[in-house]
């Protein structure tokens, strides 16, 4: 089977929906786990990395939740394969430079994913649509609870769960979710409330995690400390902050919308929909921020025609690796551009050119 | 100039950076840099694809670790990693690093984390084998008098309370045996340590690595300076 052939088509992928999900993109929970007779990946040399592959995928495979799941080696992904899983936040940028002896599963319901010699030999996460950290914490912690029956772990009474990095030390918990703050950018707040998220000890990353810039708009809030805290401590202390962000991200929405004119937001959007609907070559880069503006719009309902779920699967296939995800021949980056470019120019045409947002009561606090 | 890796295309990527210590170069056309994530400066590792053409550059498959290798500095018994490869690297080795590289951790900690004790979820199946982590160290684990308060306050706090494998075993003996026993078992266990410790220092000194055997011997000075005071009290309860 072809990873294409396992996962879920990108148009079903953009139509989950999740509370909240109109700023909260999708929340995570993941933990870091490792075995506690072996060397960190890292150090581990070859034959006994795939050893440790081998023992935690028979271990994966018998849990319940992972029953008919996609486990393979990291080697039988091609690079545009690694790329589309990253998309779709399955594995982390770290993953995709992963071959023999690192490894991955998948559920049907690419809620849970579980990588396999990673920077730890167990790096498994839950990803939901939505404004849902809580759940994700859940669901990933009843997985570990399942798999700890079966891998002995290494964990330290006073250190906790050992991991390859101190930083993961102690609870080995990282819970993120993924914004999209198109409103704070706009009114040119960001820089301001993502100062004051990091001095409460969270992290502000970009799209991609650690170390990729913040591209459409999009901003991946999460815990750094790990030791020192019980996991319920920081998933309540991050669902705090983020529900004072979306607040922040409401009102500046708002204040957008209350300008003379709206001239802000039509003009970004209006310039959004015009190069989309008009381009025949297309970087990523560019796509991604512009759509963050069409988003807005049909968020604002600017397009009366537009939906959040063709958006976001927009913004899923015009990626590069979904973008020759079903292309038998491999595409240049030239051949990309002009392919991306296609995609776009046909589907915002049919929204129209956007209109001026309608003034709702402001919802009380 | 050809690409090194397909050996056919022109090369327009031009790479270089230092791999252990080294500078190496590497020449590839569009394509195999963009199928090696070259544009992806996260996603891309240079010594993975060293690697896949060692031929050319003679490249190990690893670093050669271990505790064989001369070096000045502490290395983990269990896996061979050194406190410098701790510094480059910002990680440990192994589960048992954290205990061999203890001091240095804990400072490190301080400053990333809330606090440097765990609190929150444990493991409810601890593995089988009692401290599987300190194959070759157990001395913290055992000597009671460490520091039992900083480590039952840990305990204590956390959220779902269960014996580890030693707590338990140390609640069995004590409940079966009566003081003396319970003595004699520590001064035995202590002993043992003695001994694997005085083969640490042994193998420490045939590698010239004198920090660690310094280290090892105070551990040793220490232990047998307990033990000394143990079998005094055991003689006069009698």
């Amino acid at each position: 089977m072809t990873l294409s052939e396992f996962l879920i088509p990108p148009a079903e992928y953009a139509a989950r929906r999740g509370p909240e999900d109109v700023i909260v993109l999708s929340s995570r929970a993941r933990l870091a786990r490792n075995l506690c007779d072996s060397s960190f990946p890292a150090w581990a040399k070859k034959p006994e990395r795939l050893r440790i592959l081998k023992r935690i995928s028979d271990a994966v495979l018998s849990l319940p939740p992972m029953k008919s799941c996609l486990l393979e080696s990291m080697d039988r992904f091609s690079s545009n394969d690694k790329l589309a899983l990253m998309e779709r936040h399955l594995i982390s940028r770290e993953h995709t430079a992963r071959g023999v002896g690192s490894g991955l599963a998948i559920n049907k319901e690419e809620n849970i994913s579980v990588m396999i010699n990673e920077e730890d030999h167990l790096r498994m996460q839950a990803i939901l649509p939505g404004f849902q950290i809580r759940k994700a914490w859940e669901r990933v912690d009843q997985l570990d609870s399942e798999l700890e029956k079966k891998i002995p772990y290494a964990f330290h009474p006073d250190y906790g769960y050992l991991t390859a990095c101190p930083t993961n030390l102690g609870t080995g918990i990282r819970v993120s979710a993924m914004l999209h703050l198109p409103g704070l950018a706009l009114t040119d707040q960001i820089n301001q409330i993502v100062g004051a998220v990091n001095k409460l000890g969270l992290a502000v990353r970009g799209i991609y995690g650690e170390g990729s810039e913040a591209l459409g708009n999009l901003f991946q809030a999460s815990n750094q400390m790990t030791l020192g805290e019980t996991e319920e401590n920081i998933v309540s202390r991050l669902e705090k902050v983020i529900r004072q962000v979306v607040r922040n991200e409401e009102n500046a929405r708002q204040t957008l919308m209350e300008e003379k004119g709206q001239i802000t937001l039509l003009n970004h959007v209006g310039r959004a929909w015009g190069i989309l609907s008009n381009s025949y070559i297309i970087e990523t880069r560019e796509t991604l921020n512009l759509l963050s503006f069409i988003r807005l719009g049909i968020d604002l309902g600017m397009f009366p025609k537009g939906k959040r779920s063709d958006l976001e699967e927009l913004f899923l296939i015009t990626q590069r690796g979904h973008l020759q995800l079903d292309s038998k021949t491999k595409l240049d980056a030239t051949e990309r551009d002009k392919a991306r470019a296609n995609i776009l120019r046909k589907k915002i045409l049919k929204l129209k050119a956007p209109q001026k947002a309608k003034l709702k009561d402001k919802e009380e606090n | 100039m050809i690409c090194q890796m397909c050996n056919k295309a022109e090369a327009t990527v031009h790479l270089t950076q230092v791999v252990g210590g080294k500078s190496k170069k590497l020449d590839l056309c569009a394509n195999c840099a963009e199928q090696c994530g070259v544009d992806d400066p996260a996603g891309f590792s240079m010594i993975e694809i060293l690697k896949k053409f060692s031929g050319v550059f003679g490249q190990e498959e690893e670093p050669p670790p271990r505790i064989t290798e001369k070096s000045s500095s502490i290395r983990c018994p269990v896996c061979g990693y050194s406190e410098q490869d701790m510094s480059k690297t910002g990680r440990v080795g192994c589960p048992s690093c954290y205990i061999t590289f203890e001091r240095e951790l804990e400072k490190a900690l301080k400053s990333m984390h809330r606090g440097t004790r765990h609190v929150g979820k444990q493991p409810e199946h601890i593995p089988l084998e009692p401290e599987p982590l300190l194959p070759e160290e157990p001395v913290q684990e055992v000597v009671p008098e460490k520091k039992p308060a900083v480590r039952k306050q840990a305990r204590a706090t956390a959220q779902k309370k269960k014996p580890t494998p030693k707590e338990a075993a140390e609640t069995e003996v004590a409940e079966a045996a009566p003081v003396e026993t319970l003595a004699k078992e520590e001064l035995s266990l202590m002993r043992n340590l003695v001994k694997s410790k005085e083969g640490m220092l042994e193998e420490a000194i045939e590698v010239e690595n004198y920090e660690y055997a310094a280290k090892i011997r105070d551990e040793i000075k220490d232990l047998k300076e307990k033990i000394e005071k143990l079998s005094l009290s055991a003689k006069k309860e009698k």
